[in-house]
């Protein structure tokens, strides 16, 4: 018997959302006694009950295509006319890599070559946020859903906890910033506008949470603190554990984000969860994802970022609507709701007769 | 289907991003006031906002790491290609290629492609360490050269320096302009009432020896070697520059007036636009530009062939600096190449005119 679905992604990592994304929807569909079949590019540990692309015959009822990278795997549909479930989760643009990582600027340029392949072949596009829906539609592709990244965080909601948090010190206070190190998130306008900070509450701290992606952009970013004179004030955590990020985002006092491209934005979302304040840059589907809960600026030089996460940090009152606004927010994005949403976003090309 | 606010709404609806509640919204304009206060009130705060910029300029691997196709153009008009977006294209380019990648293509012959594939799988963790230690190194290399360029380019403008740059396009092409004939000299000289003046290009120097026999002062530039000697050797004030460089490096409204002859006879007229610019920012208020040029359209079968598009006749120079604000008009010349000059006064504060 052929698979009912099968689901097409580059690779399946350890944390990481897109993997989690994909683990989640079999869950959902095997619940729904549906059989799921991961097919994917390159095997890795975390690949166990998965297929090499090379043995992908396209015979399930449904193959959703995993989308967020040029991939052999979304080559292999091109090649083979397969009509897919196109699950977008948007593409960074090459011009942030080309001087950093020539090697990731040729990738990303052809997922979007084949994003523009893809589209004619695409039953129906399912969009992380309507930032995302509104590309596909620029694609032709009239059939659009929006259905968030499915994640589960060990305690992601923290419902009861909204006035919990200490009482910040006059000079201190822990910037937080939760993502892959890398030029499009703009690190190093955080690291700017914390050297501003942090003439306004000199024991205050940024953390930067997240794997280096590129290398080089991690050795600048060091560069840059170090220049600045901030560098024993500015933590580079790395990729940590979830137990370990869980810790970050209870320390922390504010989320701050400068990412000039963010197709959804999974941190923003954790951080409302866990009642942290949120300050943000608006780009791409940021503003989307915070709904009004955060605070978005149109400006991100250095003294205006410092300025809005020292008014953040000085003001209990603006912390406590933040902390209380971002909790519902965060929980449009419950796994409950957003498993149900991509079911619904399924079910009929599943279940023709329903 | 649904999207994230509404469970039951069916149908694939694409949600309009929500940019935020009003209160939010007055907030960050509030929070924006207070940061322009702010930089207003604190000069260290302030300078740290300049000073990010530019270490982070030195940091990064290129000024303009984000869309970095587009050229680092020439600040002046002149359509000159600027040796510093030359190189730094080069550079881009060389930081393409030392960026090494571990994914060695295995072709796509069936039974070879298996065997490549295991083989590369096997050696992948090899090799990923090895190209990434390669990759951060180069990087740094490219990143530190990218940080000398800038620097050589900055302090090469700080002096004025710009004899490596390029010949400007049309030079080479066409033969030099001869010398002024007397007639020619006689004529511009008399029509040049203010000094100090400056001749572009100078040649051997009969035309500023002319105008400095007229009590003016005056000096000319000329870029071939052999013409500044024998210049020199009469004690004519002939400097030996780039005239280009030399006209955009001057100061402000320093000169009384520019003659252009010369090199402008083989220069394409993106290049004349740039020359009348600046020529207007550099002339004194009540300063003339006059041009001793040949037509174009005397030129032989062979020139006209070779030399399209470079240099342009009295009558469209004329026309070129009426439209920069100046008052132009033709005075004949009685000289059997250059049948007529041209005597332009500013008649107000001179429009630049738009490429």
């Amino acid at each position: 018997m052929s698979p009912a679905v099968d689901i097409l992604i580059p690779q399946m990592a350890s944390a990481d959302a897109t993997s989690n994304h994909t683990r989640l929807i079999q869950e959902l569909l095997e619940e729904k006694q549906f059989e799921v079949r991961i097919v994917v590019e390159r095997r890795t540990r975390a690949t166990r009950g998965t297929i090499p692309i090379e043995k992908w015959k396209c015979d399930a009822q449904v193959s959703i295509l995993q989308h967020s990278i040029g991939s052999e795997v979304a080559q292999c549909v091109i090649r083979k006319r397969s009509p897919i479930v196109l699950n977008y989760h948007n593409i960074t643009p090459a011009e942030y890599f080309r001087a950093w990582q020539p090697e990731l600027a040729r990738s990303v340029e052809r997922g979007r070559q084949q994003l523009h392949q893809l589209a004619p072949l695409t039953r129906r596009g399912i969009a992380d946020s309507a930032f995302n829906a509104r590309e596909l539609q620029e694609l032709g592709i009239n059939d659009v859903v929006v259905s968030p990244v499915l994640w589960q965080l060990d305690g992601q909601l923290s419902h009861g906890d909204a006035e919990t948090t200490n009482k910040i010190s006059e000079d201190g206070g822990t910037m937080l910033f939760v993502g892959r190190l890398a030029p499009n998130k703009c690190q190093h306008d955080l690291i700017a506008a914390f050297a501003v900070l942090s003439r306004l509450r000199p024991k205050s701290r940024l953390v930067l949470v997240g794997d280096a992606s590129p290398p080089e952009y991690l050795l600048s970013l060091k560069g840059l603190a170090r220049r600045l004179g901030v560098n024993d004030r500015v933590v580079f955590a790395g990729k940590v554990s979830d137990q370990d990020l869980l810790g970050w985002y209870q320390v922390a006092d504010v989320l701050a984000c400068a990412s000039e491209h963010e197709g959804f934005g999974v941190p923003l979302v954790e951080a409302m969860a866990k009642g942290l304040p949120v300050v943000a840059y608006d780009a791409a589907a940021v503003a989307e994802t915070l709904h009004g809960a955060g605070i978005v600026l149109s400006d991100k030089r250095p003294v205006t970022v410092a300025t809005a996460i020292n008014r953040v940090l000085k003001d209990r009152k603006l912390q406590s609507t933040l902390r209380h606004r971002g909790i519902k927010a965060a929980q449009r994005f419950d796994i409950s709701l957003t498993r149900q949403q991509m079911w619904d976003a399924l079910r009929d090309l599943l279940e023709p007769q329903s | 289907m649904s999207s994230p606010e509404s469970l039951d709404t069916k149908q694939s609806s694409v949600e309009e991003p929500n940019a935020g509640r009003p209160d939010m919204r007055h907030l960050s304009a509030e929070i924006e006031a207070e940061a322009d206060n702010l930089r207003q009130q604190n000069q260290e705060i302030a300078l740290i906002e300049l000073e990010t910029e530019q270490i982070w300029a030195d940091l990064s691997p290129s000024d303009n790491a984000v869309g970095s196709d587009s050229s680092v153009g020439s600040d002046n008009s002149f359509g000159l290609q600027n040796s510093f977006g030359a190189e730094g294209h080069l550079l881009d380019r060389a930081a393409r290629a030392a960026a090494l990648n571990p994914q060695v293509p295995i072709g796509s012959r069936r039974g070879l492609r298996s065997i490549k594939w295991a083989v590369r799988k096997l050696t992948y963790w090899y090799i990923r360490f090895l190209t990434d230690q390669f990759n951060v190194f180069a990087s740094l290399l490219v990143q530190h050269l990218r940080n000398l360029e800038a620097r050589l380019s900055r302090l090469e403008q700080a002096a004025g320096v710009v004899d490596e740059q390029p010949v400007p396009a049309g030079l080479g092409v066409l033969p030099d302009p001869p010398e002024l004939a007397i007639p020619v000299v006689t004529k511009v000289a008399s029509a040049v009432n203010a000094g100090p003046c400056l001749v572009l290009s100078g040649g051997e120097g009969a035309l500023v020896q002319a105008i400095g026999n007229q009590g003016l002062r005056a000096y000319g530039v000329e870029q071939h070697p052999d013409r500044v000697l024998a210049g020199l050797r009469q004690q004519i004030d002939i400097r030996s520059e780039n005239v280009l460089a030399h006209l955009v490096g001057s100061k402000d409204a320093e000169f009384g007036a520019i003659v252009l002859t010369g090199v402008v006879e083989t220069l394409p007229l993106q290049d004349l636009i740039g020359i009348v610019n600046q020529a207007s920012l550099k002339l004194k208020n009540s300063g003339q530009i006059i041009v001793a040029v040949a037509n174009p359209a005397a030129r032989s079968q062979v020139e006209l062939e070779l030399g399209a598009g470079l240099g342009i006749s009295p009558a469209t120079w004329c026309h070129l600096l009426q439209h920069a604000g100046f008052e132009a008009w033709l005075e004949p010349c009685t000289d059997a190449r250059i049948t007529e000059i041209v005597v332009a006064c500013r008649t107000a504060q001179a429009p630049t005119i738009q490429n």
